[in-house]
């Protein structure tokens, strides 16, 4: 059953340790499971690999700290209004190089709320963009041919492309 | 959704892998198109030859999926559109009609109709065209239930309604411009 310390080191998939308190570790299903299922303690030897680099870790687990109080013991509403102001700070980041990976560090480690504030953060970097900002955004290559690229223009006379 | 329809259309240009997760069924079950709310967004053009352009190309993008469609009041539609969007939209269950379809002839309705088998609610804003609506809809729609009227319910109109739908659900006639005796002659004929 649950055990009788505070934080636990996990290793990230580049083999860095890092320290999450156990009330952070809950917000993660997979993470939840392994403190019921094995007791740690401080001689314990075993530290838990989890397939996430150490720089997508480090910002989750910052998540996981500064939202695991209210996730344990529900807060005020101001609370919640300061929660969502940090988030938004919080998500403010390079989309190739970390948001993506939050965005599948999430949903590996089944925490609801990070993966709805990632996906929510990459739609609203979507919204009211053209096709072409998108693709800068995201850093993705068109991969249409030009007959497919036509063939949509005429499809979508509503939308601009540049 | 936290992208609307117009975001939709857009981001499935962006590449093919993008534009098959726009195709998924997820997103589009029990969408709501509605063309009234399109023209609010000022991204939108209000002109009626592009908002049908775009309707047909999320309809294209749906998969046929779309299940309530909302015309504006003022948008043209011609038989040719007409069927296009039919044809595009085969589960619809629920459709508001425009204003004015000076265009649309019995063969057009007709030929709609037969796209939508599975229609079951129906709102006409036009007492000239209702009865070719309702005549097409007896002989295509066997799950139609709901007929709502914003236009004048008149005899010709009733004696129609009980001919070709009489196991219609509810009627409403929500401050339209209702013939009594046309309105007790329902009541008593529909089952």
């Amino acid at each position: 059953m649950s055990s009788s310390v505070e934080a636990i080191t996990v290793l990230s998939s580049d083999g860095d340790e890092f320290k999450i308190t156990v009330s952070a570790a809950k917000l993660s299903k997979p993470l939840n499971w392994m403190l019921e299922d094995v007791c740690f303690s401080d001689d314990c030897d075993e530290v838990p690999t989890i397939e996430v680099n150490s720089k997508t870790l480090v910002k989750v687990i910052e998540y996981c700290e500064k939202h695991a109080p209210r996730a344990n013991s529900g807060a005020s509403d101001s609370d919640a209004e300061e929660l969502k102001k940090w988030d938004i700070e919080f998500m403010k980041m390079d989309v190739k190089d970390i948001l993506f990976h939050i965005l599948m560090a999430a949903n590996y480690l089944h925490m609801e709320g990070l993966y709805d504030l990632a996906c929510q953060t990459a739609a609203d970097l979507m919204k009211g963009m053209t096709v072409s900002q998108i693709r800068k955004i995201f850093h993705i290559k068109n991969d249409f041919s030009s007959e497919e690229q036509e063939q949509l223009r005429r499809q979508h006379p509503g939308c601009s492309f540049d | 959704m936290t992208l609307d329809l117009m975001d939709l259309a857009v981001v499935s240009m962006v590449c093919s892998s993008w534009r098959d997760a726009c195709q998924d069924p997820c997103l589009w079950g029990g969408n709501i198109f509605d063309l009234t709310k399109w023209t609010r967004n000022r991204r939108i053009p209000t002109l009626s030859s592009k908002t049908v352009g775009l309707l047909l190309s999320l309809l294209n993008l749906s998969n046929g999926q779309a299940h309530c469609l909302i015309f504006q009041f003022q948008l043209y539609l011609d038989n040719h559109t007409f069927y296009n969007v039919a044809k595009r939209s085969p589960n619809l269950k629920r459709l508001v009609l425009p204003g004015w379809v000076p265009d649309i002839t019995k063969n057009g309705i007709n030929l709609a109709l037969e796209q939508w088998k599975g229609l079951e609610s129906l709102t006409v804003t036009n007492t000239l065209v209702a009865p070719h609506f309702l005549k097409a809809i007896g002989k295509y729609c066997p799950n139609f239930s709901e007929l709502k009227l914003t236009c004048h319910l008149t005899r010709n109109l009733a004696t129609t309604m009980a001919k070709h739908v009489p196991k219609l659900k509810v009627l409403s006639v929500q401050s339209v411009r209702v013939n009594k005796s046309a309105l007790v002659y329902v009541l008593k004929k529909l089952k």
